[in-house]
């Protein structure tokens, strides 16, 4: 980790991505997005369903082609860069996904799962893999008795852990969280949001956080942009955003959102 | 990290499971299901025939004896090589029976395997890229799809030398559409899979995604497959054999004894009818089999396979 660098982590200048609709027509998705991400940060962008928040960081991560626009990582143009050569810059974005459900391999066992990545990553293969797992889900609140365990056999909550518990693996910069409890109990949810918050802190990770649970931005967010329809309505800190919402799409989502 | 609240304190945390995994677990669920554990003693059964016996009977199972011929069975007057009788040149049965089960068994298995093995990695190419190598392969299938397997079969080893090699691969060819496009189907759905996109974000390549993440599940779908096929490949080989340009004696597998006894089915039931109860319950122990396997290597599923003791399922 390199969080000593001045500078922003993430550059994002004019990103753009289209999807190719049928009979030629295109869905505008993301359009001339720009914003910078600081280290220890956590950015939020908010906005309802189908607003694009969510190709947003697939199109950052490249997950998702973006069509035009520039994402810079420290310096690095990931975007200017081929598949191959992009590679080796996975590890230090890592993503987290809506639903535990589905973003954890039905087939592998915890202890896969986790140790999965260095198989890529061979540099950051640790001597005792095991042992390793065993600390990570340590660090994200689990038993190691989990580690032979499947993704059925835990719960929602547990599963996000293991998601989170991989992704740390690879010692990540920062991490895209694409509403990273929305698909959790309620109850759960606030043991996830502390955990995230906990890890920021002890290893100085960026965060950018997609979600649309406003109270839970607020809570969780330095600055905010809010979405609509693929374009970026508003830009502020969160203090800023919601005493003092100067879009009128914004405080008809404040508006909307009761238990502020 | 003292701060972060354990998940252990939180929410239920099954403890040890000891609920075994693996290997052990298989064996341990197909003790408790009669219909698979019969087929698998039968084809464990037919394996073993197979594979030990025919050297030693080989001389005895070939000759010919024509005081004998249509000899019928359930009668140790003759030995108990002749316990199941004879057929039309004195030849006993019941070791044809077994030199068959070798033909058979070699012919039908090496074909299955290789068809699915092409098919099943030919498919998920095909699924996972699309584009222009998923619609030369698919072009190909619905080619391949429109030939009769048999005719091109009989085609192809009327041309080349009738051998076991060339059986084996005829009735692979004509089969690994099959497979591709079951690969293919699931391939396609489970590109979409979010898991994907998670292996995607931590920098797997295509063909490890293709390796890890979609063969594991596409295995049992073709395994399935793969022993239905199993079936009609068996009866495939079998009437190619009958046609003359399958097996040749002093070879011999399951289907040329059915075709051979053909003639004298109204004198001598047995000749074909053995051979033939041979074909059917190695299909039906084989389909069984796969329809079990299927079901209990899916972690869903497995409850259906597995009796827990009262209480003991706990909240996932």
């Amino acid at each position: 980790m390199q969080a000593d660098q001045p500078g922003p982590v993430l550059e994002v200048r004019g990103l753009r991505t289209v999807f190719d609709g049928r009979g030629g027509r295109e869905t505008v998705a993301v359009d001339d997005a720009s914003f910078d991400v600081a280290p220890g940060q956590c950015l939020a962008v908010v906005g309802e369903s189908g607003s694009g928040k969510s190709t947003l960081a697939r199109s950052v991560l490249r997950l998702v082609e973006p069509t035009a626009g520039r994402v810079r990582y420290r310096g690095t143009d990931l975007t200017a860069l081929d598949r191959r050569a992009l590679r080796p810059y996975r590890r230090h974005l890592q993503m987290i996904f809506q639903d535990p459900y589905a973003s954890l391999h039905p087939r592998q066992s915890v202890l896969r799962l986790v140790s999965e990545p260095w198989r890529i990553h061979r540099d950051l293969m640790p001597e005792d893999p095991c042992a390793r797992v065993a600390e990570l889900l340590e660090q994200v609140g689990m038993p190691p008795a989990v580690i032979d365990m499947h993704p059925t056999q835990l719960s929602g909550g547990q599963r996000q852990r293991v998601a989170i518990a991989r992704a740390l693996g690879l010692e990540p910069d920062v991490l895209v969280l694409d509403e990273p409890v929305s698909a959790l109990d309620v109850s759960i949810q606030a043991q996830v949001i502390a955990l995230l918050m906990e890890l920021q802190q002890s290893l100085g990770l960026t965060y950018l956080f997609i979600s649309h649970d406003l109270a839970l931005v607020r809570l969780v967010a330095s600055e905010v942009i809010v979405m609509h329809h693929g374009v970026f309505v508003e830009t502020g800190t969160t203090e800023r955003v919601f005493e003092d919402p100067r879009d009128e799409y914004t405080r008809s989502l404040l508006a909307a959102s009761p238990h502020l | 990290m003292s701060s972060v609240p354990a998940a252990s304190e939180l929410e239920v945390v099954p403890a040890a499971d000891p609920r075994p995994t693996g290997g052990r677990l298989t064996v341990h669920r197909l003790l408790r299901s009669p219909s698979a554990l019969l087929s698998a003693s039968w084809l464990a059964f037919l394996v073993v025939v197979a594979v030990a016996l025919p050297p030693f009977v080989e001389t005895a199972a070939n000759r010919q004896d024509l005081s004998l011929r249509l000899l019928p069975p359930f009668s140790l007057d003759e030995g108990f090589a002749f316990v199941l009788g004879a057929d039309s040149l004195g030849r006993p049965e019941l070791l044809q029976l077994v030199m068959g089960t070798r033909s058979s068994l070699l012919v039908a298995v090496t074909a299955v395997a290789a068809a699915a093995v092409v098919g099943m990695a030919l498919g998920l190419v095909s699924g996972y890229f699309g584009g222009w190598v998923d619609e030369i392969l698919m072009r190909i299938a619905d080619v391949m799809h429109t030939i009769p397997s048999l005719l091109l079969a009989l085609a192809v080893l009327y041309v080349l030398q009738p051998s076991v090699g060339n059986l084996v691969i005829v009735l692979a060819v004509t089969r690994v559409p099959v497979y591709l496009r079951t690969a293919r189907a699931e391939a396609l759905a489970l590109r979409e899979r979010v898991f994907v996109e998670s292996s995607r974000a931590v920098g797997a390549r295509d063909w490890r995604i293709i390796r890890t993440d979609l063969a594991p599940l596409v295995v049992p779908t073709i395994r399935t497959v793969a022993m239905l096929e199993l079936a009609s490949v068996l009866l495939a080989a079998a009437g190619l054999s009958f046609l003359g340009i399958g097996l040749q004696r002093p070879d011999v597998d399951w289907g040329m004894m059915v075709a051979d006894g053909r003639a004298y089915l109204a004198s001598a039931w047995w000749v074909t009818v053995l051979p033939g109860v041979a074909i059917v319950l190695t299909a039906l122990a084989a389909n069984l089999l796969s329809n079990w396997l299927r079901a209990a290597e899916d972690p869903a599923q497995a409850a259906r396979f597995v009796r827990r003791p009262r209480g003991g399922r706990r909240a996932a």
